[in-house]
């Protein structure tokens, strides 16, 4: 036998009691005694039933009976002595006790990571239980006023015409320095001068 | 668990943004042009995003209101919020989020976003959230990829490259040289999705209002070409009282992201 003392709170417990959940556990405990079995480890670390060791220490439980396991076996507590009322009531508190504890998310997150938390939480689980790890920022600034006067273009070439282009932009920019465009792009700036170049010769083609 | 009341909605960076639309929009994907970015929280857990940025072709759409400068309007790109958010969520947080843009950026005239009701919905929470409705138009631009994705044409046109090399749509294709989009979406078996889309737009300064250029529909126009959808389903329009929507109505709940034409 060991006593409820001995066991060690688990340092990692991502559930928490509210006040509700702690006081139905020990009312339960008070009500029909003790059923529901919990898990230690080899230190008395309580793996599973920490809230039920809280609410046993507060219904004045002291003893702990200990069944050493390797996990091939299940493990049955036989309670005896229960009317059908109180076996029906007993059932209840137990899964309404644990719907009324909640989340440490600070636990929750924690956990989830430093260890694989899957398939226990997926993802989208994670994020409606602690939510998005988001935090706020000052709002941005944006610009205002009229546009700049600088524009990108997009245009589809075959690989012929692309080295055409290139080897004009190359030329265009041998000329010399450009004048003030407004425009820091070199490449920009020489196409426009092919460009220039091009509708300047445009009376002599025949073209307007 | 909280009401829509209890929502703060703040900016956030560009990444956390990201990371909520992928996990709650509809279309599971992020606009990279983005740039104001809020998160929608509850009890300090962000289980939404909406964001914001310049509209796919800033010219054409600023034409809408005569005399909108280059920075005067807003696209309204995404919003997605995750199920466990409280009714009306999305309403409550646009509102919030249109009165935090109207403080920080006075020069902001308008916001404006777009309804697929090719494959999410006509805009319910847009009606419910105060945006004049502008346009209804049918929806050429979605297809049905052969590997059962849903793209919008636009991704597969010369210059559009939002996201990196190895993710862009055009690569995962194999889209290359000249060819069309059109062609090549026809060439690999693609399938138009037919449906419409929905251009609504929020006035955050009412002046701006008497300068727009395209009337305002009424929500029955809808209903009336058709194009009435919610999430996802082609809808039958429901007796409502003239110049309710739906949400105010309490008909049904509205969606949990908005259905902005997927860009990429």
């Amino acid at each position: 036998m060991t006593s409820v003392k001995d066991l060690k709170t688990d340092h990692k417990n991502a559930r928490k009691r509210t006040d509700r959940s702690a006081k139905l556990i020990a009312e339960s405990l008070q009500r029909y005694g003790a059923a529901r079995s919990i898990v230690i480890d080899e230190n008395n670390r309580i793996l599973a039933g920490n809230g039920t060791i809280e609410g046993a220490k507060a219904a004045g439980i002291k003893n702990v009976r200990v069944i050493e396991t390797d996990g091939t076996e299940v493990i049955a507590v036989k309670r005896i002595g229960l009317t059908e009322d109180e076996k029906v009531g007993l059932a209840l508190a137990d899964n309404r006790t644990s719907d009324l504890s909640d989340w440490d998310n600070d636990m929750l997150r924690q956990l989830s990571e430093e260890h694989d938390v899957a398939p226990w939480f997926e993802a989208e689980d994670l994020a409606s239980i602690i939510g998005d790890a988001v935090s706020e920022i000052e709002m941005p600034d944006l610009p205002s006023g009229d546009r700049e006067p600088i524009q990108q273009m997009t245009f589809t070439l075959h690989d012929d015409q692309a080295e055409i282009i290139k080897e004009a932009i190359e030329k265009a920019k041998a000329i010399g320095p450009f004048a003030e465009t407004g425009n820091e792009n070199s490449n920009g700036n020489a196409l426009a001068r092919v460009a220039e170049l091009f509708l300047s010769w445009g009376g002599d083609h025949g073209l307007s | 668990m909280g009401s829509a009341k209890d929502l703060r909605v703040a900016p956030i960076r560009a990444a956390d943004a990201r990371k909520i639309v992928c996990r709650y929009h509809y279309s599971g994907k992020f606009d990279t042009r983005s740039k104001l970015h809020f998160g929608v929280f509850l009890n300090g857990k962000c289980g939404g995003a909406i964001q914001l940025g310049d509209p796919i072709d800033k010219r054409k759409a600023l034409v809408a209101v005569e005399g909108t400068s280059w920075n005067s309007l807003l696209d309204l790109h995404r919003f997605a919020f995750a199920d466990w958010l409280p009714r009306n969520s999305e309403s409550r947080a646009l509102g919030v989020m249109m009165r935090l843009i109207k403080k920080s950026y006075p020069h902001i005239e308008w916001v404006q976003s777009y309804a697929d009701a090719t494959q999410c919905g006509d805009g319910t929470i847009y009606r419910a959230s105060g945006f004049d409705l502008i346009g209804i138009k049918p929806n050429n631009s979605m297809y049905r990829m052969p590997d059962g994705k849903v793209i919008c044409k636009i991704v597969l046109e010369p210059g559009f490259h939002p996201n990196s090399k190895e993710n862009s749509v055009k690569a995962h294709y194999g889209k290359t040289g000249s060819e069309t989009s059109g062609a090549f979406l026809k060439r690999i078996g693609a399938k138009p999705i037919p449906g419409f889309q929905l251009r609504y737009i929020y006035f955050l300064n009412p002046a701006a209002r008497e300068r727009l250029t395209v009337p305002i529909l009424p929500f029955s126009r809808i209903a009336e070409m058709g194009a009435t959808m919610y999430r996802g389903e082609r809808t039958r329009p429901k007796q409502a009282t003239p110049g309710t929507t739906s949400e105010a109505a309490g008909q049904h709940r509205p969606g949990r992201s908005n259905s902005q034409p997927e860009a990429i």
